[in-house]
């Protein structure tokens, strides 16, 4: 879908939207969503690492392993989510859950989303 | 040891201690978990262990995005307090560790190239250390947070810069003046001469204090000081004019006493070197010349400079 490149053209020069700028405006965006999904999905049902990864690809967030271990351990240092080793498994493993402080900055930031979007939907363009 | 221990172990050898039990635990479970993605697809449980290990990355650079720590030496907050003082720094002390080491060199009595080597090594060996200790002081305030500058305000913008008064001129400027202070510095110590037909003929009159060509090469570097500080302005000021007139009133009060009583060059030198052909060369007259060259490019000098001065006001 967004293998065509989109061209304008602006006093004889033509500008492309190449594949590349639109990855990086879209990471730009993208950035932050992630703490706010993980949050979310973890106030819903606890969970460890891995199967957060799959539960976030599911909704179309993807992030990598190495970056999501050390995102959920740094939202447990702010207190928004708590966390549980289960020992009932074959091996010890880190369940994480969003603690009340977690649940407050969600409805903040989902707040300041919807605001976003108003606001992004009432300036338009084409 | 096997692989996960050495990995675990490279991660948190710079994690805080009250931190390492914490993330070394969390490592261990992302390096499993990432084993288990991967069950099946080999055989050999060695070879899983180097995929999932291979797949999360250089382990300083795990142990790093766990802390929130930025991967530079010196970051965005500091790069450019960092780029500005080495820049200045270097460009202040260079020159005048140059023309102190050729001085000192000289009048210990060094030759005139052994002199000049000596000048160069010294004022690389300084402009290295200058740039190294900076450098890592501003590591360690990138690490510690510590800051000493304040917030940006419209007063540290830089002067507009004009046309004429570019840091490359400068240098070029700064350098020559550093050679013509060395060469006099070097005259003044050695008096150079020549040895023809077994008598030694000097370049200078007998009768020229030495301290004369000392003077001279202290206009020179006082000149160059003036340089480099307006360069570091980007903007000619009163007080260049005023150094301007002050310099060459203080060439012309040690160049034209000699100058016009022809005793700066000596005389001997015409006969004996360009021989009898040349007897006829008035010296004299190549003395008046010299002088009006001086006074000529002294005039011109503070004309430009209070010139220069007067354009950057407007």
């Amino acid at each position: 879908m967004f293998g065509l490149q989109y061209c304008a053209q602006h006093s004889n020069v033509i500008y492309m939207v190449t594949e590349e700028i639109i990855a990086s405006h879209r990471q730009e965006l993208k950035r932050g969503t992630a703490a706010l999904a993980s949050l979310s999905l973890l106030a819903a049902e606890a969970d460890y690492g891995y199967n957060l990864i799959g539960r976030l690809a599911e909704v179309g967030i993807e992030i990598e392993a190495n970056t999501l271990y050390p995102l959920l351990r740094r939202l447990e240092k702010q207190g928004l989510l708590t966390s549980d080793w289960d020992t009932t498994e074959a091996r010890p493993r880190k369940f994480y859950s969003t603690s009340e402080d977690g649940i407050s900055l969600i409805e903040i930031l989902r707040k300041d989303w919807d605001a976003m979007t108003t606001v992004i939907t009432a300036i338009g363009g084409k | 040891m096997t692989l996960t221990d050495r990995y675990i172990a490279a991660a948190v050898r710079g994690v805080p201690a009250d931190q390492k039990a914490d993330i070394e635990a969390d490592i261990r479970s992302l390096i499993l978990d990432t084993m288990e993605v991967h069950e099946g697809e080999v055989e050999d449980p060695e070879h899983l262990e180097r995929i999932a290990l291979e797949e999360l990355g250089d382990p300083e650079r795990l142990a790093s995005t766990y802390l929130d720590r930025e991967l530079a030496l010196i970051g965005p907050r500091y790069f450019l307090e960092w780029k500005r003082y080495t820049k200045w720094i270097a460009l202040l002390i260079a020159p005048i560790v140059a023309v102190g080491t050729l001085v000192g060199a000289l009048a210990a009595g060094e030759p005139a190239w052994e002199s000049v080597l000596d000048s160069i090594a010294t004022t690389g060996t300084v402009a290295v250390q200058i740039i190294f200790w900076l450098t890592v002081a501003f590591a360690i305030a990138e690490r510690t947070g510590q800051s000493w500058s304040g917030k940006w305000t419209v007063k540290d913008l830089p002067e507009p810069t004009t046309a004429s008064l570019t840091m490359k001129d400068a240098l070029v400027e700064v350098v020559g003046l550093g050679l013509g202070a060395g060469v006099l510095l070097w005259a003044g110590l050695t008096r150079p001469s020549v040895h023809i037909n077994e008598a030694r003929v000097e370049f200078f009159h007998p009768e020229l204090n030495s301290w004369v060509l000392y003077g001279l090469a202290a206009t020179l570097i006082v000149q160059m000081i003036v340089v480099l500080i307006r360069s570091l302005r980007a903007r000619y000021s009163g007080v260049d004019v005023a150094a301007s007139v002050v310099l060459n009133a203080a060439t012309l009060a040690l160049a034209l006493p000699p100058l016009f009583n022809h005793t700066f060059f000596s005389t001997d030198w015409t006969a004996d070197v360009l021989g009898e052909k040349f007897e006829s060369v008035d010296l004299g007259m190549a003395h008046n010349v010299v002088a009006a060259v001086f006074i000529l490019f002294g005039i011109w000098d503070v004309a430009s400079t209070a010139y220069q001065w007067w354009k950057s006001k407007r």
